[in-house]
């Protein structure tokens, strides 16, 4: 799978990977373009697309709003493959984020199918248990992309074994215990936990949920291979009066995230 | 998304399920404290000083058992005998203290200092601060800055027990606004804090949870019409918005063939109109807060927009029980228009001297439905699942309403819901 590919050749070269999530169609739809493209040029291997959901119980206060505004303008998923098809032309690996039942109406090879052609490379669905995932994860296989399973630091040991089992691409680690950006990890506390999980497999571990700026993202990423940056981007478009500047903030954001990984990893120029 | 076929009064499955209905569709961080909430609610379930613990709440707190009245005027209207199972005489006017006390009594066998619950219109806001205030447990409820605005006498009930009202920002400020920021705090405090949630809905095991604290309107209700009449129900009718007293009533009667059992949803302004809660009658299945189940469908990404007069029927889910005994056959789903519950409400109110919920009322409407239909010895048990003192604003509105429409002499309104 092209997915873990990137992501392993990424570790390989001795860098931390820098995932930013973008709500499609937030605060606009070609204001997202715009974020995704920023994201491809500052050189991040992979781009979460949020598909925007009405009910987003795994979401703290900034992804619900942005998710809101989204909806509020039409975004929807098949328009979401837009921006999954301008993440793959700027050069990053896309992976789309979307609640279930989405993809249950599409119907789940239908998806599969038209998120490949999209050029998707891998999917996040939070509220599918891992119980559940026998209903997508074939499908999604079988056009090439890998389904990205969760893990939390209250994920009991034996459950974290099973989870690492069938898993691609990446883990995803919940860094804290709560909902996207609303508290922070504590990096021995993420440290720890991330050590439970390599016990159990040697895929990339990518850090997400309260990754609130460049020194949040180096302590963070000192126990994994990747840290994800959510809300702390999209509250620049919530705080600014429009969406120009909002996207000159974020893409500040984006670079000195960066650039402080790669100062502490000692990664190439950018 | 499936389990094998079986029996109606053996499930849900280990995993939730009800046929392909329920199950546990949450995110990671929230699947260790449900494991120790199920883990939690199967041992206790079982340990007789808990129900002896349980049945002396029920009898002492709340006044239980309920009344099964046979309402001999009502019956003489409809032409049939009809018997209210009163649970609008429960402790706070619902029967959702049935849950409630069920609930708070687990979180406290668990060791849990703090009750975290979400409240719309904020009725299960006040049963869930009364309990909370009864056991001595720390208490949050969540509630939307907007519904807090609507609801205020329901906030200052919560605050008059004891618990603190979380403003729920986010969003439309609503009920998901409200269940989205009480789940995050649960996340966040698992440890010490238990989430009590109103319904027969969600992940599992709420659904299985909610229905057992519920069943006992039924065991009363099945024992209490054996006495009565020495026979069973030929039907029994309850509304059904979550659901919960539905099942609560249906539940003890699922093994008797010989009775009728009907759902009642709410129609609001029509079916084919876009201002209605009826999620069986039009809905079909989605993930959703959690669950596999019916809901009414908007477009192709979200899920929202239900309406009707009665707020507690305002979801456009249902539990995934409902779900499975609709496709079963073993319950019938019917949906009643705004107007046919405020009529049926009068004349509940008239006849009986019992005013009624809203959501009750969509019962009643429906079984104005079967005049003609039932000889005169049939027998009907409603569940009267709450009383109507709540909804006296609305009232007061629909009534200045029809004065004023019958003032400005607007054919048609003379002879409106309530007369």
């Amino acid at each position: 799978m092209i997915l873990e590919q990137t992501t392993r050749e990424f570790r390989t070269a001795g860098r931390k990977a820098l995932v930013p999530f973008v709500t499609a169609g937030f605060p606009d739809e070609a204001t997202s373009l715009a974020l995704i493209r920023a994201a491809g040029e500052t050189g991040c291997p992979v781009v979460e697309i949020g598909v925007p959901f009405s009910d987003p119980v795994a979401d703290g206060p900034v992804i619900q709003q942005a998710s809101q505004r989204a909806l509020e303008q039409g975004m929807t998923l098949r328009r979401a493959f837009d921006a999954v098809t301008a993440a793959r032309e700027h050069g990053a690996q896309p992976v789309m984020m979307t609640y279930l039942n989405p993809i249950l109406r599409m119907e789940p090879a239908t998806f599969a199918r038209e998120a490949a052609q999209a050029g998707c490379a891998g999917v996040i669905v939070p509220d599918l248990g891992f119980e559940e995932t026998g209903i997508l994860r074939p499908v999604l296989a079988d056009e090439g992309l890998a389904l990205i399973d969760l893990a939390a630091p209250t994920t009991p040991d034996d459950r974290l074994a099973r989870i690492a089992g069938p898993a691609a691409g990446f883990l995803y680690l919940v860094a804290v215990t709560g909902v996207t950006g609303t508290c922070s990890p504590v990096a021995e506390q993420l440290a720890a936990f991330a050590g439970r999980v390599r016990a159990s497999t040697d895929l990339p571990l990518y850090a997400g949920f309260g990754i609130d700026g460049p020194a949040r993202a180096v302590s963070s990423a000192e126990a994994c291979d990747g840290v994800i940056m959510g809300s702390a981007l999209l509250r620049c478009f919530l705080e600014e009066s429009d969406s120009a500047a909002g996207l000159e903030r974020a893409r500040t954001l984006l670079i000195e995230t960066r650039q402080a990984l790669d100062d502490a990893w000692g990664g190439i120029e950018i | 998304m499936s389990s094998q076929d079986q029996n109606p009064q053996t499930m849900p499955d280990e995993k939730g399920f009800f046929g392909p209905y329920g199950g546990r569709f949450v995110p990671p961080p929230l699947e260790p404290p449900l494991e120790e909430l199920t883990a939690g609610f199967l041992k206790y379930r079982a340990d007789p000083e808990f129900e002896a613990e349980l049945a002396r709440e029920y009898q002492h707190y709340s006044g239980r058992p309920t009344p099964l009245y046979h309402a001999e005027r009502y019956s003489e209207h409809l032409g049939f005998r009809v018997l209210l199972k009163r649970e609008d005489l429960n402790h706070l006017g619902a029967h959702k203290l049935n849950n409630c006390l069920g609930q708070a009594l687990l979180a406290r066998r668990m060791g849990k200092k703090k009750i975290i619950a979400e409240t719309g219109a904020g009725q299960h806001g006040v049963a869930t601060a009364a309990v909370a205030a009864r056991l001595g447990l720390e208490c949050d409820i969540y509630m939307g800055e907007e519904d807090m605005r609507r609801q205020s006498p329901n906030v200052t009930r919560i605050r008059l027990m004891g618990a603190r009202v979380v403003p729920a920002t986010s969003g439309d400020r609503t009920l998901t606004a409200a269940v989205d920021e009480a789940i995050g705090a649960w996340v966040a405090e698992a440890e010490t804090a238990y989430y009590l949630l109103g319904s027969v809905v969600g992940p599992h095991p709420y659904p299985l949870m909610v229905r057992h604290f519920q069943s006992v309107i039924g065991r009363e209700a099945r024992a209490q019409v054996l006495e009565q009449f020495d026979r069973l129900p030929d039907l029994i009718t309850a509304c059904a918005g979550g659901g919960s007293n539905a099942i609560g009533l249906f539940h003890e009667f699922l093994g008797d063939d010989s009775v009728r059992m009907v759902g009642v949803e709410a129609a609001g302004s029509g079916v084919d109109t876009d201002r209605h809660a009826a999620t069986l009658t039009t809905g079909k299945p989605a993930v959703i807060h959690g669950m596999n189940t019916y809901c009414i469908p908007d477009d192709a990404v979200t899920h929202e927009g239900s309406h009707c007069i009665a707020a507690g029927l305002d979801y456009p889910g249902i539990g995934p029980e409902h779900s499975y005994l609709k496709d079963s056959g073993r319950v019938q789903y019917e949906a009643v228009t705004d107007t046919e519950v405020l009529a049926a409400f009068a004349t509940l109110c008239r006849l009986e001297g019992i005013i009624p919920a809203l959501e009750s009322s969509h019962a009643l409407a429906y079984a104005e439905k079967l005049k003609g239909t039932l000889d005169a010895d049939s027998l009907v048990i409603i569940n009267l699942s709450g009383r109507g003192d709540k909804d006296m604003d609305e009232f007061m509105l629909r009534l200045a309403e029809k004065d004023a429409a019958s003032a400005a002499g607007v054919p048609g309104h003379g002879k409106g819901a309530f007369c």
